[in-house]
């Protein structure tokens, strides 16, 4: 290994070790702070979506859900944002398609097939329409 | 080992170390793979090429560039020889490039990542046109990459990621906004 890529491979693994601590550190962080307050208390962020035009987009009360979650409070979760509950196992599922195994898998052809990316569009589309309509 | 590179939205491959050397548009944003790596990543992410960019700022103004340079990748390419008459420019990727390999399941450069994850994320929290514009180019990836078509699957992966960018970016610079605007009104 010549000096160069030495020093090049060096700097590239503190540089990530310190991105993924950096992140580590904000997570916990994000997670206490959402397990402890609130969120319509008013020192969180609101939804410019929802600010400009009055209409819930399709993550509005999931800062909600979150809280919800974090005390165990599953069905007030689900009514705060049903999308967004029902996503969280979706996103995981997608986690963990992209680390086990090659992306060559059926499962991975799956999940990024046109059809079913269309799909969850689709869902989210019908998903603000609908919460719009009935007030959810 | 060979490697392969898009320059000008033009994919070469296989290369050796020496022949990607020789392009003087090889700069350290060129997208580069090579057998084992799991995706598309920069030149100046693989130490080789890397040492090769850094020796050509180096020499810069001298006319024989990469005089000192020819040693080390002669070493560590004894085949350079043999497979410099090797050339598949534009080659389809649903094909295997390797004529004498067929059996390699890594010849084929992976499919570019759709960036599904984050947009959704990014629909979900807040911002939705651009969200959905991410995920709409999320959705035209893989169909391009099982067309053979690389560089439209390519394509559509960095407009992924661009709108996946926009929309964190404009979500992060409303959020303190918002909550000025939530304890004020």
């Amino acid at each position: 290994m010549s000096p160069t890529e030495r020093k090049i491979n060096a700097r590239f693994s503190l540089y990530r070790r310190l991105l993924i601590a950096g992140l580590c550190v904000a997570a916990i962080g994000l997670c206490v702070l959402y397990l402890n307050f609130e969120p319509s208390s008013g020192l969180y962020p609101r939804c410019m979506f929802k600010m400009l035009t009055g209409l819930s987009c399709p993550g509005c009360g999931s800062q909600r859900a979150i809280h919800a979650i974090f005390n165990g409070d599953l069905k007030a979760a689900f009514s705060y944002n049903a999308l967004f509950i029902i996503e969280i196992p979706l996103l995981g599922l997608l986690i963990l398609s992209r680390h086990i195994g090659s992306r060559q898998t059926r499962l991975q052809r799956t999940l990024s097939s046109r059809f079913f990316i269309l799909f969850i569009l689709t869902t989210i589309i019908i998903w603000t329409i609908v919460r719009n309509i009935f007030d959810i | 080992m060979k490697y392969w590179i898009i320059i000008d939205s033009v994919q070469e491959g296989p290369l050796t170390l020496e022949e990607v050397a020789s392009k003087p548009e090889l700069n350290p944003s060129t997208p580069v793979w090579h057998e084992g790596l799991s995706d598309w990543t920069t030149a100046s992410a693989i130490p080789e090429i890397a040492a090769i960019l850094s020796s050509n700022n180096e020499n810069q103004g001298d006319s024989h560039t990469y005089s000192g340079q020819q040693d080390y990748t002669r070493q560590s390419n004894p085949y350079s020889a043999y497979n410099s008459s090797q050339h598949h420019y534009g080659q389809p990727y649903g094909q295997n490039p390797y004529g004498q390999q067929p059996n390699d399941p890594n010849a084929v450069p992976p499919m570019p990542d759709n960036y599904l994850i984050w947009a959704i994320l990014a629909t979900i929290c807040c911002c939705i046109p651009s969200g959905i514009v991410a995920i709409f180019y999320a959705a035209k990836v893989s169909p391009a990459y099982y067309r053979g078509d690389y560089i439209a699957a390519l394509d559509a992966s960095s407009k992924a990621q661009l709108w996946v960018i926009i929309s964190f970016v404009a979500g992060l610079i409303w959020a303190p906004f918002s909550v000025i605007f939530g304890a004020l009104f």
